[in-house]
């Protein structure tokens, strides 16, 4: 599972295309789901810290 | 937008948040920027009005304003990657030797000295990225080393980068008068004078300790007043060359001090790195100004560019930007549309001038043969890997802020500050440019954000707004100190990534004091008619 977190920054790159459109066409969905690429690619630190307890 | 207590409070969640996070959990930088960008977005949608198509907006603005940030990251990583491989720290560290014994005058020549040079020229975080591991291989302590720079470049913030700053304030607030012109500028650069004082002589504390402030405090208050009061000087004359000017000179003059038979003698840190963690030892025949060699084409080419208006107006005419709608929240709050938001351009960005310095350093060192074959790979490598963790910090911490910002978190903050202050609101001026650069790690936007709102506060107290325009900027430049991503630019260069609570702990007590006295100096010449 730690080996994966490693890869996890890749989907900040695939989140910005995703927000930028998603909140121009107003669109719920894809702005939520560009939001969750966000949040799922920074979190791989908080994923280590909670991994190693 | 009208303001109450419950939005007020609920706007106060995310930095409370973020700071609980660093401070008393001692959690890293990005992790507390995750946790700070989620409340941030909760508190939006929860009780701002803020809809997810605004939020995706804001987080993509985030995101690409913290590409500019990312872009001196990497390159000044590299820099110091290049100068670890080749083993020109050690060389430093020796030629530093010959300059004084006096080791704590060589901390002050690079982490003040040196680093308000680089404050006046480039700015963005590149004096802390770049001097905290030339501290740490003169010895100083990761932590201490990152402090310092912290410390070092506040003071030329405002009037630093081509006083850019300054700029930003003149532009939101009617300075047309010559008169409050004047004024506002004499009274930002005299509170400056101050600033630097004070973090001249904590940095001599740091390195120092006790003895060193007794040996340096005439030096230091002296250097300081004389650099204080020149700018304020040159200010008058031309605001954005004056702390470049001043910088420049100090350093000549920091460099006859060490050669005065007062500092001759050696004379130690207070508490220095043990002689076996100190780094690259190794004798390698490197003269120093090869060691120096990308710090030298790194001041070279940015003040050959952006003290060259027709290059810098050439190199500068291609810029990349991305348009932005404007978006209204539940509540009414409206950011407006951006054909060209936070235009970025390549050629005359500070990371355009590191990445040409690492390149520079790279080609001469390989020339020299003081880096191997496998040599690039590992430089590559290193940056990179420091880069991703203090990038994605710094993502989350400018996406906090800007949905902070277009939701109306910020504004009900500052509002509510004032309205609660009334009459006392004048105390609590410098704290609003603190609070401003400390969301953004940048004076600029902090006076951007809030110098129309100083202006605005101003008139409704029907008080003069000379002093309150100087308390943002100059609060906003002590707040530099204090900004996480700041911090977070010092931490990945001095390997200590993770550690920015601790960092900010040690400075925040001389940031908030300084603003408390602001405060209390401004608020009185308002009582007392100055």
């Amino acid at each position: 599972m730690k080996k994966l977190v490693i890869w996890f920054p890749i989907f900040i790159l695939i989140a910005f295309p995703v927000l930028y459109f998603g909140g121009h066409s107003d669109n719920v969905m894809v702005s939520c789901f560009g939001i969750l690429l966000l949040l799922l690619g920074m979190s791989g630190s908080i994923c280590k810290r909670f991994l190693s307890k | 937008m009208s303001f109450d207590i419950v939005h007020w409070l609920a706007a106060f969640l995310p930095i409370l948040a973020l700071l609980l996070l660093l401070l008393y959990f001692h959690w890293g930088g990005d992790e507390a920027a995750v946790a700070g960008l989620c409340v941030a977005m909760i508190v939006a949608i929860g009780l701002f009005g803020g809809g997810t198509d605004l939020l995706a907006l804001a987080v993509a603005k985030g995101m690409w304003t913290s590409l500019s940030i990312i872009l001196v990251i990497f390159p000044a990583l590299l820099i110091y990657e290049v100068s670890r491989e080749a083993g020109a720290f050690s060389v430093i560290r020796q030629g530093m030797e010959t300059f004084t014994p006096d080791k704590v005058l060589q901390v002050l020549a690079i982490g003040w000295i040196f680093v308000d040079f680089l404050q006046g020229i480039t700015g963005f975080g590149v004096p802390v990225v770049v001097c905290a591991p030339l501290l740490i291989s003169m010895g100083v302590r990761p932590l201490t080393a990152v402090a310092i720079t912290l410390l070092g470049q506040a003071w030329g913030n405002t009037f630093g980068t081509l006083g850019l700053a300054w700029e930003g304030l003149v532009g939101q607030s009617d300075l047309s008068n010559p008169e409050v012109f004047r004024a506002t500028l004499l009274w930002t650069t005299n509170m400056l004078v101050v600033v630097n004082i004070v973090t001249g002589l904590a940095i001599t504390w740091l390195a120092g300790g006790r003895k060193g402030v007794r040996r340096n405090a005439f030096t230091v208050v002296l250097l300081a007043a004389a650099q204080g009061f020149g700018q304020t000087g040159f200010a008058l004359l031309n605001p954005a060359l004056c702390n470049f000017i001043v910088a420049t000179l100090s350093m000549g003059i920091i460099f006859i001090i060490g050669r005065l038979p007062y500092y001759r003698h050696p004379a130690e840190l207070n508490d220095a790195l043990p002689t076996a963690e100190k780094s690259y030892e190794t004798e390698n025949g490197m003269s120093l100004l090869q060691a120096f060699i990308p710090y030298v084409f790194l001041v070279g080419a940015a003040v050959l560019v952006l003290l060259n208006d027709s290059l810098k107006n050439f190199l500068g005419q291609w810029k990349i930007a991305l348009a932005f709608d404007g978006k209204t929240t539940a509540l009414g709050f409206a950011t407006h549309a951006s054909s060209a938001y936070a235009p970025l351009a390549p050629l005359t960005h500070s990371g355009a001038f590191l990445i040409a310095a690492a390149a520079m350093g790279y080609i001469c060192y390989r020339h020299w043969k003081y880096i191997g074959d496998e040599g690039f790979g590992h430089i590559v490598k290193n940056s990179l890997q420091k880069t991703i963790p203090s990038g994605i910090a710094v993502i989350g911490l400018i996406a906090m802020s800007k949905v902070m910002d277009e939701t109306g978190q910020t504004t009900i903050l500052a509002q509510g500050t004032a309205a609660a202050a009334g009459g006392f609101y004048p105390f609590l001026a410098p704290f609003i440019g603190l609070l401003g650069t400390f969301m953004t790690a940048s004076n600029l936007s902090s006076n951007i954000l809030f110098g129309g709102f100083q202006e605005q506060v101003a008139g409704m107290l029907g008080i003069s707004k000379i002093q309150l325009l100087a308390a943002q900027t100059v609060g906003g430049g002590v707040g530099s100190i204090l900004s996480p991503s700041k911090i977070l630019l010092g931490t990945t260069a001095a390997g200590i990534l993770g550690r920015e609570g601790e960092v900010m702990g040690r400075v925040m007590g001389l940031a908030l004091l300084l603003c408390a006295v602001f405060g209390i100096v401004v608020f009185l010449s308002y009582q007392l008619g100055w």
